[in-house]
């Protein structure tokens, strides 16, 4: 730091600077105090957003306060002062619109409950905050600002310790990028550096920090490192560490672990290299632009996806390409976030997504969607074979490059799940998709390199001639897309071929499809027509409109968004009205996400990615290990159409919890064979929440219940409850174990089913033939017969053709379960019970119970068992939505209700 | 083929007339300003650029690297001209 101008040789008098160094006295009191008041306060995870405040003010008046206090301490207060008071002065009005802008933001994202809650309750109003002070500060502080708003956002959401944890991880392998010695050195020891942690995050359990930082900690290095270094080895002057700095830690990363691949040159090229208040209210566009996109994708993911099992029409099946291509929009929602919120701080990044949906071929769609990722191919991958082999002709450089950058994104697409999830997410549909993708990108280079020169952009719909080709060419490109992106989403190739399955279309269905491609081809041509318009310039800025108009639009779209979401807004329109928008303003997992989820709690599937939607941010939680009772040997497996049971005098403790079952395999309490005199015992079947998982031994609702009864005063008669339910057990595997079952001389037999049994009975149906072990019984071979179901199927297209036939396998399954009851003069009774987790139907229970009680069950509906309770705080954990200790107490006191009062139970007092 | 007398103007009438030729045809040549964003604008993608690397390298006997071929060198016709002069100079 040089000396003012004007100051003597042996510096300010001591007097000059009190005033400075009382101020930043004054500062690392405030922060401090932040930071002590947030320990002193056991804050149970880290700042929240008024602690935040007064820390960073604190270090911002200590900084300003050194300054002051230092030899150059007129100039630097000259400085102050005109940051704080320029742009009072300087166009006010501009900065009150985007500031004005910025709490309306912060309001939709609050009241559309935007990705999670780290970010719309801690982030976007860090940011807000932020975004005031940054700006009033000198432009030389603003980075190392930057810089400490980060900090503080990683601490308010990770906490103190798991804060400290990624932030020294971070700073470690990026000084290795530093280390005094030759590049390859350097690069070698971040890739000693990466296996350990590679090694760490397989293995989470043996890491000394929490699984929380895993997907940032992979989300901050494993691209930017790369970027970083390939340009820290063509850097041509010193750098600027707090880029660097800026750079890793950057605001937003905290809570988008699917993060854009930033560039470094770019990113230092264009902080504040326009007008700041023209790049904050870019910034705002691209943000209302974010949530626009978030909110359709909420549309399109709650009422468009469906599952596969379910396309049994064309229609279906556009549906389904439909909403599998759009739930992209979240991914590019998120970017248009992410970038939006870093133009508030300077940094005028580029467009990350741009109308890729609109793509006239497949070089296009390669352009306009990902940005980020193409430009980091291109600079990392393509341009550097190019180059190389460019001397043995053109054509083989560019095919080699283009299929090199794509057989790179592939393996780069499970490498970034392995550091999201810690699985790697290798499919052949996966590769499939990228060589298609890379085959018909190199096919379409060589035609546009073939036809030399270019059209220029927007000049394609000129004339009505090339206005119907590019409609054309992007109805086509389209639907290649949407084929293709269906394949990536399917586990086979076979399972996507089986979607294909329709039968012959109606004319309807025709037309629909007729209509949605003409629908692509006019917007097309619209968009085209507007890139004219725009010009080169224009389109590099986003659009030409002046900063007032550009504003006004921005505003009105927020409000737009804040009054739809209101609810006094939309209270005029009806109650029905009201709660859709409830339901959309509070989102949930999607029907298709939560069949997934259910399945993988027993199959140990996980095969998540982005297009699961909302259910790989769940899994991202999840710990690798140890996070699945069933599949921590308790079960056994059969050669028969059982398939599996539980091994007897099993025990185990795992997640904090015990779980061990008695002689009989039951998890329950020991019990004789034969009921003790004056016992009225109740044998109750079901699946992994009725057996308890979520709970310690003793915890499940019926061991509660039991022994709430045997403490009754007064009874005459002992209850016992058998537990004989087992994780996944379908209603057939409950039909196959009703000898063991009788063999305990039960009163009663009470069966627990949840919405999901019709699908969980066709899966085990097809999963038993496929395995070579047909049903045992007639009945049920008669129709797999009559369906035209066979053991070399595949497993979807099996379960398509068994859709028609759901109901009668759950009547005839339920009408032999209460012969067999009445047979030996047993109670049957039927029980609907479904997880505490948020159900996309209402009124499942009722029509189940009528179902059931049609084939002479008793009834008993708990279907609002849980009802006037958060959800949230009645599952095992986020990642896992069977009952806790909570819910099961909640579901106990009902079925003690039940069982002492229900009449028609008829249970002895 | 190398050209000893490449001026600041020389290039530049030569990279505009290789932008407007190949890749804005038809278009106003007054719309091509020293500063229009041609990587960013959508006018160059990375084929338009290796395009433009092996025409200048032809014509003025330089050799560009790979990480040169980047928006810092290529997003204008100024930002192409000022390296294609760094280039001339360092070479004599």
């Amino acid at each position: 730091m040089s000396a003012a101008p004007g100051a003597t040789a042996g510096g300010r008098p001591l007097r000059a600077r009190l005033p400075g160094l009382a101020l930043a006295a004054v500062g690392i009191a405030g922060f401090a105090g932040g930071v002590a008041a947030d320990r002193l306060a056991g804050h149970g995870t880290g700042f929240g957003l008024a602690r935040a405040a007064v820390v960073l003010v604190g270090l911002v008046l200590a900084v300003a306060g050194v300054e002051l206090a230092s030899d150059a301490g007129a100039e630097r207060a000259r400085e102050w002062r005109d940051a704080l008071v320029g742009p009072l002065t300087k166009a006010p009005a501009r900065l009150a619109a985007v500031l004005g802008q910025l709490v309306l933001f912060a309001l939709v994202v609050r009241l559309f409950q935007v990705e999670s809650p780290a970010f719309y309750q801690l982030l976007v109003p860090l940011t807000v905050f932020g975004f005031v002070v940054h700006h009033f500060l000198p432009a030389r502080q603003r980075l190392g600002f930057f810089i400490a708003l980060s900090v503080v956002g990683v601490v308010m959401v990770l906490g103190f310790t798991n804060a400290l944890w990624l932030l020294a991880l971070v700073l470690a392998v990026v000084s290795l990028a530093h280390l005094p010695v030759r590049f390859w050195l350097r690069v070698a020891l971040i890739l000693a550096a990466a296996v350990a942690l590679a090694v760490l995050r397989a293995h989470p359990q043996r890491a000394p920090w929490s699984i929380a930082i895993w997907p940032v900690l992979g989300s901050i290095l494993m691209f930017r490192l790369i970027v970083y270094l390939y340009d820290l080895r063509h850097a041509t002057g010193p750098g600027d560490v707090r880029f660097t700095l800026a750079y890793f830690l950057l605001l937003p990363n905290v809570v988008f672990p699917l993060f854009p691949v930033v560039d470094f040159a770019t990113f230092r090229r264009t902080y504040y290299d326009q007008d700041a208040v023209a790049t904050y209210q870019r910034g705002l566009q691209w943000i209302l632009r974010g949530l626009v996109q978030l909110l359709i994708y909420r549309l399109i993911y709650q009422y468009g996806t469906i599952a596969p099992t379910d396309v049994v029409s064309l229609g279906a099946l556009v549906r389904y390409l439909l909403a599998t291509f759009g739930l992209y929009l979240r991914v590019s929602g998120d970017f248009h976030l992410v970038v939006g919120m870093l133009h508030l701080f300077g940094f005028g990044l580029p467009e990350t997504n741009h109308l890729y949906y609109l793509a006239s071929s497949f070089t296009d769609f390669w352009r306009r969607i990902n940005i980020y990722w193409k430009d980091f191919m291109m600079k990392v991958v393509f341009y550097p074979v190019y180059f190389r082999l460019r001397k043995r002709g053109d054509t083989a450089a560019l095919v080699t490059g283009t299929l090199i950058v794509f057989g790179i994104t592939w393996m780069t697409h499970s490498y970034q799940w392995f550091w999201i999830l810690g699985r790697w997410l290798l499919s052949w549909t996966d590769g499939l998709f990228w060589a298609a993708l890379g085959v018909l990108l190199v096919a379409n280079s060589l035609l546009e390199k073939r036809a030399g020169r270019r059209r220029p952009p927007g000049s394609a719909s000129a004339t009505f001639r090339g206005a119907a080709l590019l409609a054309a060419r992007t109805a086509g490109t389209f639907t290649v897309i949407c084929l293709l992106w269906s394949m990536w989403g399917s586990p086979t190739p076979g399972d996507w071929l089986d979607l294909f399955r329709v039968p012959t279309p109606t004319p309807a269905e025709l037309a629909l499809v007729f209509g949605v491609l003409l629908a692509i081809g006019a917007a097309a041509v619209l968009a085209d027509r507007r890139e004219r318009r725009l010009g080169a310039a224009g389109r590099a800025a986003s659009g030409t409109l002046a900063f007032g108009p550009r504003a006004a639009v921005t505003a009105a779209g927020l409000v737009v968004l804040w009054l739809a979401g209101s609810p006094w807004a939309t209270a005029p329109l009806g109650p029905g009205a009201q709660r859709a928008m409830r339901e959309f303003r509070f989102p949930e997992l999607s029907r298709r996400d939560l069949a997934t989820m259910q399945r993988g709690y027993y199959e140990n599937l996980i095969n998540v990615s982005a297009q699961n939607g909302e259910l790989w941010k769940l899994y991202a939680e999840r710990p690798t290990e140890g996070a699945d009772i069933w599949s921590a040997g308790v079960l056994k497996d059969r050669p028969d159409f059982l398939a599996k049971e539980m091994r007897p005098l099993f025990g185990i403790y795992q997640r904090g919890l015990t779980f061990r079952t008695n002689r009989w395999g039951m998890r329950d309490q020991d019990y004789a064979q034969d009921p003790p005199p004056d016992t009225y015992r109740i044998a109750l079947l079901g699946q992994s929440y009725v057996a308890g998982d979520g709970v310690s031994d003793g915890e499940t609702f019926e061991a509660l219940a039991e022994s709430r009864l045997a403490r009754e005063p007064g009874r005459r008669t002992h209850v016992e409850i058998l537990n004989f339910a087992v994780g996944s057990y379908s209603l057939l595997q409950q039909l196959l174990i009703m000898d063991r079952v009788f063999s305990f001389h039960p009163d009663a037999v009470y069966l627990v089913g949840g919405p999901g049994d019709p699908g969980r009975a066709r899966l085990h149906l097809v999963q038993q033939l496929r395995r070579g072990v047909p049903p045992p019984w007639p009945y049920l071979q008669g129709l797999l017969d009559r369906a035209g179901v066979n053991a070399s199927m595949r497993e979807n297209a099996a379960l398509i053709r068994l859709r028609p036939y759901s109901d009668s396998i759950v009547d005839w399954t339920y009408a032999q379960i209460v012969a067999e009851c009445r047979q030996r003069g047993v109670k049957p009774v039927w029980i609907y019970l479904s997880l505490p987790q948020p159900s996309p139907d209402t009124g499942v229970g009722t029509a189940m119970a009528a179902q059931a009680r049609a084939q002479g069950f008793v009834t008993l509906d708990w279907e609002y068992v849980y009802a006037g309770h958060d959800l949230k705080t009645l599952q095992a954990s986020p990642w896992d939505f069977h009952p806790n200790a909570e819910g099961h107490r909640l579901i106990a006191e009902r079925f003690y209700r039940d069982l002492t009062e229900d009449p028609e139970l008829a249970v002895p007092k | 083929m190398a050209d000893a007398k490449a001026t600041p103007e020389a290039v530049k009438a030569e990279v505009r007339k290789l932008i407007l030729e190949e890749f804005l045809p038809g278009t106003d040549p007054g719309e091509l300003t020293d500063a229009t964003p041609l990587i960013t604008g959508g006018i160059l993608d990375s084929l338009g650029t290796v395009k433009v690397v092996a025409a200048l390298e032809d014509r003025y006997g330089i050799e560009i690297q790979a990480h040169e071929a980047s928006v810092t060198h290529f997003n204008s016709v100024a930002d192409i001209v000022s390296l294609v002069q760094a280039k001339l100079k360092t070479r004599q």
